[in-house]
């Protein structure tokens, strides 16, 4: 049973992983503490993963956990798994993808959320995820006209940054 | 916002290489290194310690300290029912925290949680405090030993001020001591927690 179970996660986990990467790139500065956060919230999931239900979507029921793992629990540890799956990792967007400029109004961008609070991280994350605002006063706990309010402070904030 | 909804539209396009499913295997036999796990940690301590002095407060109060008696019936009591009390508490409290609940709901509980051990904690102190100040004013004024002497015979006013003053310094350093740790141990722990969670609740206001 066990063994079912442990399967079943890690291939939903292996399936929809992108979303922790894509938390741990807000919450994180470097190749070693992503990796860490990766590791926390893999943790913490696999915790909570027996009182999942299925109600929500997999990747629905992740959000949650795996930003309030970045917000509240996560703590930079040093005991980390040493894989060379994760261990290539790079915060470059792929180049091909993308031309110069973009590239670089992208990295200006991701560096403007890091100096954001925890909780407008959270808020943007959720935006960029396109969930809407019911979704997101759901998620964290406050109602949804406290939730655009925030929003709109957070995008305000990072205009701010943006355009000193 | 422009630059954002720019972000937004290449946001899933950011592939990042994939951890593989061996690798997750290896994740999941690992411990958190949570904040959680920490506050947890420090507060079983804390309640072990508490429950342990109240276990020795019970066995000795009669014998060595030389308390008065409502004192002794009091602290007796307390050591043995507010350890019991907290550890229940903690333990109710902490089984509310949980990963799934809202960003709010989970540092309230957190929150919570501490609150309960920090109680727990400033009980204990003050009981602390109590002792040392009994204990020290006996065994400074009561005779004691072969030749029935009093450590510290009160004649003069100056005399009661600098029992009072060498008392309350003894008290202060024991106690000092015990909230520098404290802080110490809680501070760093608590420090981002509580920041989150004074910003959501000046949100609600």
């Amino acid at each position: 049973m066990d063994k079912e179970l442990e399967h079943s996660f890690v291939t939903q986990l292996e399936k929809h992983q992108n979303i922790i990467h894509k938390v741990c790139r807000l919450y994180t500065n470097n190749q070693d503490a992503h990796n860490d956060l990766f590791q926390e919230v893999t943790i913490q999931l696999w915790r909570a993963f027996p009182k999942f239900r299925g109600e929500a979507k997999f990747s629905t029921w992740m959000y949650r956990i795996a930003l309030n793992t970045a917000i509240t629990l996560y703590r930079k540890s040093k005991r980390r798994i040493k894989t060379n799956d994760i261990a290539d990792f790079h915060f470059k967007i792929k180049s091909e993808e993308y031309d110069d400029t973009e590239e670089e109004q992208l990295k200006l961008m991701y560096s403007a959320i890091k100096q954001l609070s925890d909780i407008e991280k959270a808020l943007i994350f959720l935006y960029l995820e396109e969930k809407n605002y019911r979704e997101i006063s759901e998620t964290m706990g406050i109602s949804e006209v406290n939730a655009r309010v925030k929003m709109n402070r957070a995008k305000g904030k990072l205009k701010k940054i943006l355009n000193p | 916002m422009e630059e954002l909804d720019k972000l937004k539209k290449s946001w899933n396009k950011d592939i990042h290489p994939k951890v593989s499913a061996e690798s997750i295997y290896k994740m999941i036999l690992k411990k958190s290194s949570s904040a959680v796990k920490w506050i947890f940690i420090i507060s079983m301590i804390e309640l072990a310690i508490g429950l342990s002095s109240g276990i020795l407060l019970f066995t000795n109060t009669e014998n060595e300290l030389n308390l008065p008696s409502w004192l002794e019936g009091t602290v007796t009591i307390a050591g043995i029912l507010i350890p019991i009390i907290y550890s229940y508490k903690f333990y109710k409290n902490y089984k509310t925290i949980n990963t799934t609940s809202s960003v709010k709901e989970l540092l309230n509980n957190i929150i919570k949680t501490r609150k309960t051990v920090k109680q727990f904690v400033l009980i204990n102190l003050s009981l602390i405090a109590i002792m040392v100040i009994f204990t020290l004013y006996h065994t400074l004024t009561i005779p004691m030993g072969v030749n029935n002497e009093i450590a510290y015979p009160l004649n003069t006013v100056k005399d009661y001020f600098i029992l009072i003053l060498v008392i309350l310094m003894i008290t202060t350093i024991v106690i000092g001591i015990c909230i520098f740790v404290y802080f110490l141990l809680y501070g760093i722990l608590m420090r981002k927690l509580n920041k989150n969670h004074k910003e959501l609740q000046q949100l609600d206001l």
